[in-house]
C-alpha cells in the first residue's frame, strides 16, 4: 500500500478517535432507513352464517372474505418516523392506524376503528318502521335482526416544547348505529280513572330501539416532566348526541288483540355533555420518597326538552320544559410513597370523591304509562349525590432475601343524599406473605377482612319492606384469602397454581342479598423443551354463589322465600407452537374450552322447594390451527383454520314464543340462543420488507 | 514533507470517512470510568445489538435515547469488568428480568431514569410495583414489544392475570379476545389515580368512555347506577347476560321488596317461578328481558312520568 495513503488513513483514524470522544448529543442525523414491515393478503372462507360466531369479528356470513393486514415503518430521515398498520381491512371489524413523528420532538396519530356487535338474527317483531322512532303495527310478525356498529375516528398530537414540557391533544368521534331491544309497557285497558291500576293491567312488548348516537371526546393537556417533578394539567370533554329522543309505538293489536288501541311513548337517552379539568402531579421529595397529588373538577350536564307526560289525550302542564341537569364531580387525592429503610416501603393515600347533583327538583305528575290516567300523587325527583373519603395505608417489608410481607389498612367513608343509608363506613385489613422458598419455588399467601357498617337504615320509599337491605349499602362482612405457587423446576418449565376465596355476609339483611361467595382456582403451565417448541396449558374454575331472601307477604314480616344462585365457569386451554421444527414450517395449534353453568333454585317457607330454573349453559369449543411456510426470506404462505362450536341454552329465550302462552300479556322477541358450528379458513401471503 | 497537500487532504478525508463510518453506526463511546463502548458488547451480543439499533432506543438523533448517550451501557451499566472476565462475571451490570437477581427497584430505576413522566408518576405504590414487577416483566426492548400492540397486549396481561383470560371467554364479555378492546383501554399498568389502576378517575367515568348514553344526568336516577356500575356489572366477563353479576328478576329483587297491598306491588315481592301457562302468569316477569320487559330504563329515565323507569 502506498505509504502516503497509509499515513493519511492513520491520520483519519486519529481524527475519528478524537471526533468520537466528543460525540453524544451532537451525533449527526443518521441516514434514512428503508421501509420495514409486512403486508398480508389473501382470502378466507366461513362455512356457515352465524351471528354468534361473528358477534364482534365481522365474520357472520357464510362465504369468502378478503384478508388484508399490514404493518410498516418508515424512517424517512431519522429520527422522523412514519408507522402505519391495518388489521382486518376487508372486514367490518377493521382498524387502521397511522403515526408520524419526529422522535424527541413531536408525534401525531390518526386512527380508525370499526366494531360490530351482533346480538341476534332470529328475533321477530310485530312492528313496521324498524330503525326509526315511530313504530306501527305491521299486521304480522316480521323477522328482526339486532345489531349495532361503532365507527370511531381519533386523531391527536404531542409536541415537546422543550425537553421537559409537552402538550397533547386528542380528539375522537364515534358513531354508533343499528338496533337494540327495549321494553315498552302498555296498559291493557283495565281499571278506571283515579289512578288505580293493577299489575295485571300492565303488559309489555319488546321493541327494536333505533340507535344513532355520536360521542365526541377531546383530551388536551400540558405536561411538565422534570427530573424530580412531573405535572399534568388536562381538560377533557365528552359530548353525547342521540339522533332519537323518543320511541313511539302503536299498540300491536294484530298480534295481541286484547290490547286497547292507542300509542305509547318512552324517552330515549338524552344528549349530554361532560367537561373535566384535572391537575395531577408527582414530586420526589427525597431519592426514596415521592408525593403524588390530584385535583379535579368536572360537570355533567343534560338539558334536553322534556317529552309530554302522555301522547293520549291532553297532557298536563309540565313544571319545567327541561331538566337543566347539572352534576358536579370532584376528586382530590394525596399520596405518599417512601422507602425509609432499604427493607421497608410504605404508602399512604387519601382520596376524596364527590358527586354534587345540583339538578333542580320539581313535582311531576305521574301518568301511568301512556294511559292518560293521572295518579293522584305527584313524584319529586331526587338529585342523587355522594361524598366518599378513602384512606389507604400499607407497608411492605423485606424480612430477608426469601421473605417479604405486606400489611395494609383501608378506611372508606361514604355519605349519600336521598339514599336509604346516609353513611357507610368500611374498614379493611389485609396482609400478604411472600416466600421465595427455593430458586425454583415462590409462594404467596393473601388474607383480607373488611367490615362495612351502615348508619340507620331509613328507606326513601315509604312502601319498601323495612326488613330489606340493599346490598351495596347494607352492613357487610367480607373475608378474602388466596394462595399462589409458582414452580420452575427448569428454566424451560413454569407451573403456576392459585386459589382465591371470597365470602360476603350481610348480617343485618333480613331481606335481600344475605350471602355471596366466590371460589377461583387456576393452573397455568408453560413449557419450552427446546427453543423451537413452546407448549402451554391452563385450567380455570370460577364459582360464584349467592343467597337472597324475599317476602311474598308484603307485610314487614320475616322472609318466606329464598333464592340461591350458582354460576360456575370452567375454562381449559392447550396450545403448542413449533418454530422451524420442520424445514421452513412454523406450526401452531390452540384449543380452548369454556363451560359455563348457571343455576337458580328457589324455595318457599315452610320448606317447599320450587322447581329449579333450568340450567343456563354455555359451552364454547375453539380449535385453531395455524401454519406458515417460509417460501423465502421475505415471503411466507400462511394458513389458518378455526373451528368454533357454541352450544348455549338460556331458559329466558330458548323456545320462548313471541306471544307468551297462558294468558299472554307480553310480546317478546322469540329469538333463541346463538348456537353455532362454524369453520373458517384463511390462506394468505405475507411479504416482509 | 508536505504534511497535507491538496490530494493528500482528500485522501485523509477518505480515510476519515472509511473508518468513521464503521464507528458511526455504533453507539457513542464510553461515558465514564469502566465503560467500554457498545462495539465491545456487540462482539458477543451481536443479535441483541442488531435488534435494538433500528428501534426507538437506538435512534441516536434523539438525545434522550440510550444510543445517543453511552449505548448499551446506558441501561446495563459499565461493562469493563464483564468484558475483562469474558462474560464470566457480571461486574455490577444490570441484567433485566424477573429472575436476574437484580433488585426490582434497581432494574426499574434504570428505565425510570428516562421514562419517569406523567404516565408513570403513580408507579410507586402501584399494585404492580407492590408485586415487585420489573419493566421487563411485560416489556421487550430488544425484540418487538407485544404489550404495545393492541392485538397481543391482552396475551401479555393474561400471562399473569389468569382469571381475566377465563373471563373473556364467558357467555357475556367485552371483545377483549378479538383484540378490539385491550386492557390498557381502561387500565394503566403503571399505576393511576383511579381505582384498580383505571385511567379514568372513577369506575363510572371509565364506563362512560364507551357508554356515554348512560351518563345522564337523568330526571329519574337509579341509585346503584350513579353509585357505581360495578354494583350490578362485572367488566371482564360473566355467565349472565349484559355482564350482570346475577340475573333479573332476582338481581332486582335483592333491592326491591315492598310492603302494603295494592298498586300491583306484589309482582315485585313474589318469588318468581318459571312455569309457563300458570294462572299467576310469572313468565312475563322472568322470560325475555325479565323486569326490563317493562322497566327498560334501568340506567335512568328522562321522561317526566318515568319515575318507575318504564318510560
Amino acid at each position: 500500500m502506498n505509504v502516503k495513503l497509509i499515513n493519511h488513513l492513520s491520520l483519519g483514524m486519529v481524527l475519528v478517535a478524537v471526533g468520537s470522544s466528543q460525540a453524544g448529543a451532537e451525533t449527526p442525523p443518521a441516514a434514512p432507513l428503508p421501509a420495514t414491515g409486512w403486508v398480508q393478503y389473501g382470502l378466507g372462507y366461513v362455512s356457515d352464517s352465524s351471528y354468534g360466531f361473528g358477534r364482534y369479528n365481522g365474520l357472520e356470513d357464510e362465504g369468502i372474505y378478503p384478508v388484508l393486514s399490514f404493518e410498516t415503518e418508515l424512517r424517512p430521515g431519522r429520527p422522523d418516523y412514519l408507522r402505519a398498520s391495518g388489521r382486518n381491512l376487508g372486514l367490518d371489524s377493521r382498524s387502521l392506524s397511522v403515526k408520524y413523528g419526529h422522535q424527541g420532538l413531536f408525534s401525531t396519530f390518526l386512527r380508525y376503528d370499526q366494531l360490530p356487535h351482533l346480538k341476534t338474527d332470529s328475533a321477530f317483531t310485530p312492528f313496521a318502521g324498524v330503525g326509526g322512532e315511530v313504530l306501527t303495527d305491521s299486521g304480522a310478525l316480521q323477522p328482526l335482526s339486532l345489531e349495532t356498529e361503532r365507527k370511531r375516528l381519533a386523531a391527536g398530537f404531542s409536541y415537546l416544547l422543550q425537553p421537559q414540557w409537552k402538550v397533547n391533544l386528542m380528539v375522537r368521534q364515534e358513531r354508533k348505529d343499528g338496533n337494540d331491544w327495549i321494553g315498552g309497557a302498555i296498559r291493557d285497558g283495565g281499571g278506571g280513572g283515579g289512578g288505580g291500576m293493577a299489575i295485571g293491567q300492565v303488559d309489555s312488548v319488546l321493541m327494536p330501539e333505533p340507535i344513532d348516537q355520536t360521542t365526541t371526546d377531546f383530551n388536551a393537556s400540558v405536561e411538565y416532566n422534570g427530573e424530580r417533578s412531573q405535572w399534568r394539567l388536562g381538560m377533557q370533554g365528552s359530548f353525547f348526541d342521540n339522533e332519537y329522543s323518543y320511541l313511539r309505538w302503536e299498540n300491536p293489536n294484530s298480534t295481541y288483540p286484547a290490547w286497547p288501541a292507542g300509542d305509547g311513548q318512552l324517552a330515549l337517552a338524552p344528549d349530554n355533555q361532560f367537561l373535566q379539568l384535572a391537575l395531577s402531579g408527582s414530586h420526589l421529595l427525597t431519592d426514596t420518597t415521592r408525593v403524588t397529588g390530584l385535583l379535579s373538577a368536572g360537570l355533567m350536564q343534560q338539558d334536553e326538552a322534556f317529552l309530554p307526560y302522555t301522547i293520549n289525550g291532553v297532557s298536563p302542564a309540565l313544571p319545567r320544559s327541561s331538566l337543566d341537569g347539572e352534576v358536579y364531580v370532584y376528586a382530590a387525592q394525596l399520596g405518599l410513597s417512601a422507602r425509609p429503610m432499604s427493607r421497608l416501603r410504605v404508602n399512604a393515600r387519601y382520596r376524596y370523591d364527590e358527586r354534587d347533583n345540583q339538578t333542580p327538583q320539581a313535582d311531576y305528575d305521574y301518568i301511568i304509562l301512556d294511559s292518560g290516567i293521572t295518579s293522584p300523587t305527584t313524584v319529586t325527583n331526587q338529585p342523587l349525590s355522594y361524598r366518599k373519603h378513602k384512606l389507604t395505608l400499607d407497608a411492605n417489608y423485606r424480612f430477608s432475601s426469601d421473605w417479604r410481607g405486606l400489611l395494609g389498612y383501608e378506611f372508606l367513608d361514604s355519605e349519600r343524599d336521598f339514599s336509604d343509608v346516609e353513611q357507610n363506613r368500611e374498614h379493611t385489613l389485609k396482609g400478604t406473605l411472600k416466600w421465595h422458598a427455593r430458586r425454583d419455588l415462590d409462594a404467596a399467601l393473601r388474607l383480607s377482612g373488611s367490615t362495612r357498617e351502615a348508619s340507620d337504615y331509613q328507606a326513601e320509599d315509604p312502601n319498601q319492606n323495612p326488613l330489606l337491605r340493599k346490598y351495596y349499602l347494607a352492613d357487610r362482612d367480607r373475608r378474602q384469602g388466596g394462595v399462589m405457587l409458582t414452580y420452575s423446576p427448569a428454566t424451560t418449565l413454569t407451573i403456576g397454581l392459585s386459589a382465591d376465596l371470597l365470602d360476603d355476609d350481610y348480617p343485618d339483611s333480613a331481606l335481600g342479598l344475605t350471602e355471596a361467595s366466590g371460589r377461583i382456582f387456576n393452573v397455568d403451565v408453560a413449557y419450552q423443551p427446546v427453543s423451537d417448541i413452546q407448549l402451554h396449558a391452563f385450567y380455570s374454575r370460577d364459582q360464584m354463589e349467592s343467597q337472597q331472601r324475599g317476602s311474598n307477604n308484603e307485610v314487614g314480616d320475616v322472609y318466606d322465600w329464598t333464592a340461591d344462585f350458582d354460576d360456575t365457569v370452567d375454562t381449559v386451554g392447550l396450545g403448542a407452537e413449533f418454530t422451524g421444527l420442520w424445514p421452513r414450517w412454523d406450526v401452531g395449534v390452540d384449543y380452548l374450552y369454556s363451560q359455563g353453568r348457571g343455576d337458580i333454585s328457589q324455595a318457599t317457607l315452610p320448606a317447599a322447594a320450587l322447581a329449579p330454573y333450568p340450567t343456563v349453559e354455555n359451552d364454547l369449543h375453539r380449535l385453531q390451527l395455524s401454519a406458515a411456510y417460509h417460501w423465502s426470506k421475505t415471503t411466507q404462505v400462511r394458513l389458518a383454520a378455526i373451528y368454533e362450536h357454541l352450544d348455549a341454552t338460556d331458559w329466558a329465550v330458548d323456545g320462548v314464543p313471541v306471544v307468551l302462552p297462558g294468558g299472554g300479556s307480553s310480546l317478546l322477541l322469540g329469538n333463541d340462543s346463538e348456537d353455532y358450528d362454524v369453520v373458517a379458513f384463511m390462506v394468505a401471503i405475507r411479504h416482509r420488507f | 514533507m508536505v504534511w497535507m497537500s491538496g490530494r493528500g487532504a482528500w485522501r485523509a478525508l477518505l480515510g476519515l470517512l472509511v473508518v468513521g463510518f464503521a464507528t458511526a453506526v455504533a453507539a457513542a463511546p464510553p461515558a465514564g470510568e469502566g465503560f467500554v463502548g457498545s462495539d465491545v458488547c456487540a462482539e458477543c451480543h451481536k443479535e441483541k445489538f442488531q435488534q435494538i439499533l433500528p428501534s426507538r432506543h437506538g435512534q441516536t438523533a434523539d438525545a434522550r435515547t440510550p444510543f445517543a448517550q453511552a449505548g448499551c451501557e446506558t441501561c446495563h451499566g459499565a461493562g469493563e469488568a464483564h468484558s475483562l472476565s469474558e462474560g464470566k462475571e457480571r461486574g455490577g451490570m444490570i441484567v433485566f428480568g424477573d429472575r436476574s437477581g437484580v433488585a426490582p427497584e434497581d432494574q426499574n430505576g434504570q428505565c425510570l431514569s428516562c421514562h419517569q413522566d406523567t404516565n408513570r408518576m403513580h408507579w410507586q405504590g402501584s399494585p404492580h410495583e407492590a408485586e415487585d414487577l420489573v419493566c421487563s416483566s411485560c416489556h421487550r426492548v430488544h425484540q418487538p414489544d407485544g404489550v404495545l400492540k393492541k392485538a397481543t397486549e391482552a396475551d401479555v396481561c393474561s400471562s399473569c392475570h389468569w382469571q381475566v383470560r377465563a373471563d373473556m371467554h364467558k357467555a357475556s364479555a367485552h371483545p377483549i379476545r378479538n383484540g378490539q378492546i385491550t386492557c390498557s383501554d381502561c387500565h394503566s399498568p403503571h399505576g393511576a389515580a383511579g381505582p384498580s389502576s383505571l385511567k379514568a378517575l372513577t369506575v363510572n367515568q371509565s364506563c362512560y368512555t364507551c357508554h356515554a348514553e348512560k351518563r345522564g344526568p337523568f330526571l329519574w336516577e337509579h341509585e346503584p347506577v350513579t353509585d357505581g356500575c360495578s354494583n350490578c356489572h362485572t367488566p371482564h366477563g360473566s355467565n349472565n347476560p349484559a355482564l350482570l353479576v346475577r340475573r333479573p328478576p332476582q338481581l332486582c329483587q335483592q333491592c326491591h321488596q315492598l310492603q302494603g297491598a295494592g298498586q300491583g306491588r306484589a309482582h315485585i315481592n313474589q318469588v318468581k317461578e318459571l312455569t309457563l301457562g300458570q294462572p299467576n302468569n310469572h313468565e312475563r316477569f322472568t322470560l325475555g328481558g325479565s323486569c326490563l320487559n317493562c322497566h327498560s330504563q334501568v340506567h335512568g329515565s328522562n321522561h317526566p312520568s318515568g319515575a318507575a323507569l318504564q318510560r
